[in-house]
């Protein structure tokens, strides 16, 4: 954590240096010599290195918050969400934690409940933000995944996600049939029509046959879409 | 020599050349005089040389978007990479051709093209990333405008221009091959292994191709031949030399007709491999994959025939031959409704392939072999297929989704018989008048 106390000192030790150099390599043993011009460089430098400083706290605990992802409803997730802090009760393995501190280097998690107090709390008071841990391996991206049927027959691959205006997730498309990239269509099929199975990664099943999929319309974007499935489809 | 690299090159004989008797040349008198006699291991060198190149420019058509979509690539990512690839195909025609002419040795440039696209399908194999992929594709892009007239280059500097006919013929049976047994094979790998050990396997045929490339003899390859016959060209640079091909009518003519070509036929196996995939309900994927391969091997089988028959019965003839095959694929493709048959009406495209594959270098060595700008000519004609390629995916693309297939078929169709009736009427047979 970098104090601001020592952070002058390197602000200062910087000057001299840059005024040293420009003094045609008469080094300067005091900054009182230089011109007014150029300590206003260093000034404004100054100001600029604590207005960063002072901008990162409240700006990491912005992007911090996943509360909104919308398809955390559509997906089961089994694992506990315990928010942070305190992160002591958390299995070893899991990733860093998401602790709004300002300084780039984070401090490893300590075995007791950490205290917030070695933020910047000169600047700001103590601040909690709601943050998810999960561990990586339960969490897949979704573009990409091969789209089985429910005999196991293979559908082709997921390669976008269409939401509607509210952020709800619609429909996946899906690039369906085709040999080595030539001939293959793109439908969309209802998202609810989709079945994540916890113990097969990297593969959705859909709930539909490969002749229900194939006669479809192919999807095209600022179109009427046709989402083919539904709660109620049965294969 | 022109001065593309802006040095004024003396035409000066290599020691190899001057040891080998050889007849006196004027700029007009194109290889009257007596053919080169190639050894044997040569020609059967460049025979695998163009099939393993067939084999490694596979694995870059339509399989990169399959193989970035397992890497979880956006679609507007691929489409990206993808549209730049073409962009880059297409702007490279003509400083590629322009590079093969400034060179005196056609199989150094080869060489580095091949191991450049050897190189950019392994870092594509290896690293997905979109920096990575972004410069592998306009390499690619790169290296195939300069292979396309380097492989005729060698060629014509091998054989000479009586017997080029035959030699593309055979060029064209082995390619096609090559890349048959590619798309099976890159399919198989896909299927039973994944999508990048299909990559890293057609990358791995660039070795066999730099082996196949280093083991055609240099001092076999005239290269005043390779040139098309001429040892100084008339003009000295680049533009210049452009601006003398746009000259040459029966070249703009045979352009504008293989343009008309691409625009009916670019967007024909897409669209019809869709059309298969949508009314077949258990065997769309081999349908499809016969429709790829099945032409390759026709094109294998038929080419060594034109290309013998282009010396026999001229050039036009098979040009109309391969005009005819285009419109009637598209009229059938328009009207068929059963996958198995569109599948059969595919096979029409293997007829067409073989016609072009052979006669679109031998027109153009017919044409531009007197101002010794060959390689700049494929360059230019090159670009003009492109183009015409370009304009039908967009064009096809627009009209099925406004109205339907049938309607773009029936365009495709009509662009066929535009180009058939261009053929018959404006161009000109360009068969070299036979020595007595």
């Amino acid at each position: 954590m970098i104090e601001v106390g020592s952070l002058m000192q390197w602000i200062r030790r910087l000057q001299r240096l840059t005024v040293a150099t420009k003094m045609n390599g008469h080094v300067a043993t005091s900054i009182l010599g230089a011109s007014p011009r150029r300590f206003l460089y260093e000034e404004a430098a100054v100001l600029v290195a604590l207005a960063l400083l002072g901008a990162q706290a409240p700006a990491r605990a912005a992007t911090r918050n996943p509360a909104q992802l919308p398809w955390r409803s559509a997906q089961a997730t089994s694992s506990p969400q315990p928010t942070a802090p305190p992160p002591s009760q958390q299995p070893a393995a899991a990733p860093p934690l998401p602790q709004p501190t300002a300084a780039a280097p984070a401090p490893p998690p300590p075995a007791a409940a950490p205290s917030p107090q070695n933020d910047d709390t000169t600047k700001e008071e103590k601040t909690t933000v709601p943050a998810t841990v999960v561990g990586g391996e339960q969490l897949e991206s979704v573009l990409g995944i091969e789209a089985l049927s429910s005999t196991g027959d293979d559908m082709g691959r997921i390669v976008d996600i269409i939401v509607d205006r509210t952020g709800q997730v619609r429909a996946a498309i899906i690039d369906f049939g085709g040999f080595l990239g030539v001939g293959s269509r793109k439908i969309a099929v209802d998202w609810r029509s989709l079945h994540f199975d916890p113990k097969k990664a990297g593969a959705v099943v859909v709930n539909l046959t490969k002749d229900q999929l194939r006669v479809a319309p192919v999807y095209k974007a600022a179109e009427p879409v046709v989402m083919i499935g539904g709660p109620a489809a049965k294969p | 020599m022109s001065d593309f690299l802006g040095a004024q090159l003396p035409s000066r004989k290599s020691p190899r050349e001057a040891a080998r008797p050889s007849p006196a040349r004027s700029p007009s008198n194109r290889q009257r005089t007596g053919s080169p006699v190639p050894s044997l291991s040569s020609l059967r060198a460049l025979d695998w040389f163009v099939f393993f190149l067939a084999d490694v420019q596979t694995g870059f058509g339509a399989f990169v978007s399959v193989y970035l979509t397992t890497q979880k690539w956006t679609q507007t990512d691929i489409g990206l990479v993808l549209t730049v690839g073409a962009f880059a195909g297409l702007v490279g025609q003509i400083p590629g051709g322009a590079i093969v002419d400034a060179t005196r040795s056609a199989r150094w440039v080869a060489a580095v093209a091949v191991a450049t696209v050897g190189i950019s399908a392994f870092a594509l194999a290896v690293a997905p990333v979109f920096l990575v992929v972004f410069a592998s594709r306009i390499l690619q892009a790169g290296a195939s405008c300069v292979l396309g007239p380097s492989i005729a280059a060698i060629s014509l500097g091998l054989v000479g221009h009586r017997l080029i006919s035959a030699r593309l013929g055979r060029n064209a049976a082995f390619a096609s091959v090559g890349s048959g047994l590619a798309a099976a094979g890159m399919g198989a790998c896909a299927y039973y292994i994944s999508d990048r050990a299909a990559f890293i396997l057609v990358a791995s045929m660039a070795l066999p191709a730099l082996f196949a490339l280093f083991h055609i003899r240099t001092h076999e390859i005239d290269p005043t031949n390779a040139h098309g016959g001429v040892a100084k060209p008339e003009h000295r640079n680049t533009i210049a030399g452009l601006l003398s091909l746009f000259e040459i009518r029966p070249l703009l003519i045979f352009a504008g007709c293989i343009a008309l070509f691409q625009l009916a036929n670019a967007a024909m196996l897409p669209l019809a491999a869709s059309m298969m995939t949508l009314r077949s309900s258990r065997f769309a994927t081999i349908l499809v994959a016969t429709s790829i391969v099945a032409p390759q091997l026709i094109v294998a089988v038929l080419s060594p025939w034109v290309g013998h028959r282009a010396e026999l019965w001229g050039r036009r003839p098979l040009l109309v031959l391969c005009f005819a095959a285009l419109a009637v694929r598209g009229l059938l493709f328009a009207f068929l409704i059963n996958p198995y048959l569109l599948m059969a009406a595919q096979l029409l495209d293997g007829v067409s392939g073989a016609a072009l594959a052979v006669l679109v270098p031998l027109i153009i060595a017919d044409v531009s072999g007197e101002t010794g700008h060959f390689n700049l000519a494929q360059g230019a004609v090159g670009c003009a297929v492109g183009v015409g390629a370009s304009i039908s995916t967009t064009l096809a693309g627009y009209v099925s989704d406004r109205f339907d297939s049938q309607t773009a078929f029936l365009m495709m169709a009509g662009f066929g018989l535009l180009g058939l009736s261009a053929v018959s009427l404006a161009m000109p047979e360009t068969r070299p008048p036979p020595e007595d």
